[in-house]
């Protein structure tokens, strides 16, 4: 890759252009090997095309050019405290709706941090929920027999601790 | 309250409107990444869901679950029965009446299972107390055993008062093998006359090792029995066939202890004493981290005053092939460092806590005297003492998966 090639594009699955810079590209696995073995530069019509809808790949974009700075140089112990009240605003306030969304473009493109992220994001929104309110939510049908279900109320009534 | 009015109280539903339509199309990898982040009580909730989510729960590889570091003991005051705050810690405290047999000890925890030796019966057993499982192991023989002096040290004061008056045999370090679901497989000990016992889970007799010689502590990393010799001069490894023979299979020589353990023999400062009837002011513990990556020595190195040891420093070295490096810090690792067992977690597994904030290890002075060590700053922060609750140690809780898989009929998954 040139060095000179501060950013490159990418296509989402809808077929929309989006900037990312390369510092920013190289928190993906799949997208910093694409760098390596690719010669991108300014004459390079070679655009990448990531399987992931443009309104994910917006909320993706954003999550890296954050993190970036951090993941190429580290930082201080202030930054990074900074950077954990960003991640939880961000999955609060923006990405609530479309969290499974990026769980799956975070595993598909690699990215070990916002993957945690997102599973933890998850995980907080299913605390506490009952039974019915998990089938609710995520349009589960409960295929269990009453057998079945009364042996799991007897084997686990809920965590014998709380 | 009715689950249709805490829903309605609670769940703000244009939050998963684009929830996918059928959450099982999205890779089984990343419902097992959410699983492992829900508490153990979220996961008991979600595996009633329906039977995929069951399987979830119960059958995935590694199973983890997003709780505290807690401290797990047992107590006769019915008060203090169950999960309690305490002092800013979680601690599970259990009545010994809980348990199937009479005067249980509870030896060590080890991936969210007690390992427990009741000394009436004389039984062992396995137990996981969030999955309610009970897994009986055999007895150990009764044999006629006079503790010296030298040896009484070794003993924890808890276990020391029911030798007295009980059992002639007790467990003195323990490590377990679990298979990819998290169930145990195979077990190793090391006796109260440093004698390396091995059973399968399901196995009705202990299987001792031909040699004389005698351990101190044990670990299983990367399918192999790390052993450390009672003189700390030499880890041995073995590997262990169906019939539970050891071979061996190589070392860790550690005979060079002036060079590898300075502060062990000189003193990091004029207050280290020369030992007395130890054979060296330190413990050495073999301990596998969390992603059963790497094996690591943790060398607790201690003063004598009078006739209790103070805790000076710790020190780890992290193991390469048969070679020895020291690491100047864990990073988010933090060490359960129980004299039986030792375990490593991740502080990014667990919820934000007061205490644990990673590059740390969580030990036991005795019985009562709990301290949490910082590389950070080479600090040791005592906690307050607990009382009405005996047989203390460090534990992260954990579900035990269920399998039927060909580990617990082979010894190795």
């Amino acid at each position: 890759m040139s060095s000179s090639v501060e950013a490159i594009t990418v296509l989402s699955s809808d077929g929309d252009e989006f900037k990312i810079t390369v510092s920013a590209a190289k928190l993906s696995k799949p997208l910093n090997w694409m760098l390596e073995d690719v010669c991108f530069s300014d004459d390079c019509d070679e655009v990448p095309t990531i399987e992931v809808n443009s309104k994910t790949l917006v909320k993706v974009i954003e999550y890296c050019e954050k993190h970036a700075p951090r993941a190429n140089s580290g930082a201080s112990d202030s930054d990074a405290e900074e950077l954990k009240k960003w991640d939880i605003e961000f999955m609060k306030m923006d990405v609530k709706d479309i969290l499974f969304h990026i769980l799956m473009a975070a595993n598909y493109l690699h990215m070990e941090g916002l993957y945690d992220l997102a599973c933890q994001t998850a995980a907080d929104l299913m605390k506490g929920m009952t039974v019915s309110q998990i089938r609710k939510i995520f349009h589960i049908k409960n295929d269990f027999s009453s057998e079945e279900q009364e042996q799991l109320r007897r084997q686990h009534p809920g965590c014998s601790f709380d | 309250m009715e689950e249709s009015n805490q829903e309605e109280l609670r769940i703000d539903e244009k939050s998963f409107d684009l929830v996918p339509s059928n959450i099982f199309n999205i890779h089984r990898e990343i419902l097992e990444g959410i699983c492992d982040r829900l508490s153990i009580s979220d996961q008991l909730q979600f595996a009633r869901v329906c039977k995929s989510c069951h399987s979830l729960v119960f059958e995935r590889h590694n199973p983890k679950a997003r709780e505290t570091l807690s401290l797990v003991g047992l107590t006769e005051d019915p008060h203090f029965c169950g999960k309690r705050i305490q002092k800013q810690i979680t601690c599970y405290q259990i009545h010994p009446k809980s348990f199937q047999h009479s005067n249980p000890c509870i030896i060590g925890s080890f991936k969210g299972w007690l390992f427990l030796q009741y000394h009436k019966e004389k039984f062992i057993q396995l137990v996981n107390l969030f999955s309610k499982i009970h897994l009986d192991l055999p007895p150990l023989d009764a044999m006629k055993f006079i503790p010296s002096d030298g040896h009484m040290k070794f003993i924890p004061s808890d276990v020391r008062m029911k030798l007295i008056y009980g059992p002639t045999m007790f467990v003195r370090a323990f490590a377990v093998l679990f298979c990819i679901r998290m169930r145990p497989v195979l077990t190793a000990i090391v006796s109260n006359s440093w004698k390396l016992l091995l059973c399968k889970i399901g196995g009705s007799a202990w299987e001792a090792h031909e040699t004389d010689e005698q351990y101190v502590n044990v670990a299983f990393y990367k399918k192999k029995l790390y052993a450390m010799r009672k003189n700390y001069n030499k880890v041995d490894i073995f590997e262990i066939d169906h019939d539970l023979k050891r071979i061996p299979v190589g070392g860790i020589e550690i005979d060079d202890a002036l060079k590898l353990f300075p502060l062990a023999i000189t003193g990091s400062s004029q207050l280290i004493n020369a030992p007395s009837s130890w054979g060296r002011p330190f413990q050495a513990y073999l301990v596998v981290d969390s992603q059963e990556d790497n094996l690591f020595l943790v060398m607790h190195h201690r003063k004598e005053v009078k006739v209790q040891f103070l805790t000076v420093e710790f020190e780890i070295y992290k193991v390469y092939g048969n070679r020895l490096v020291k690491v100047d810090t864990l990073g988010d690792q933090i060490v359960l460092l129980n004299a039986s067992c030792s375990e490593m977690i991740d502080v990014k597994d667990c919820p934000p806590s007061f205490y644990f904030h990673g590059n740390q290890i969580c030990f036991k002075k005795s019985s009562k005297n709990l301290g949490i060590y910082s590389f950070k700053d080479g600090i040791v922060n005592w906690l307050p003492q607990f009382r009405g609750f005996d047989c203390i140690h460090w534990m992260i809780p954990r579900l035990a998966g269920k399998c039927s898989c060909e580990s617990h009929i082979m010894p190795y998954p």
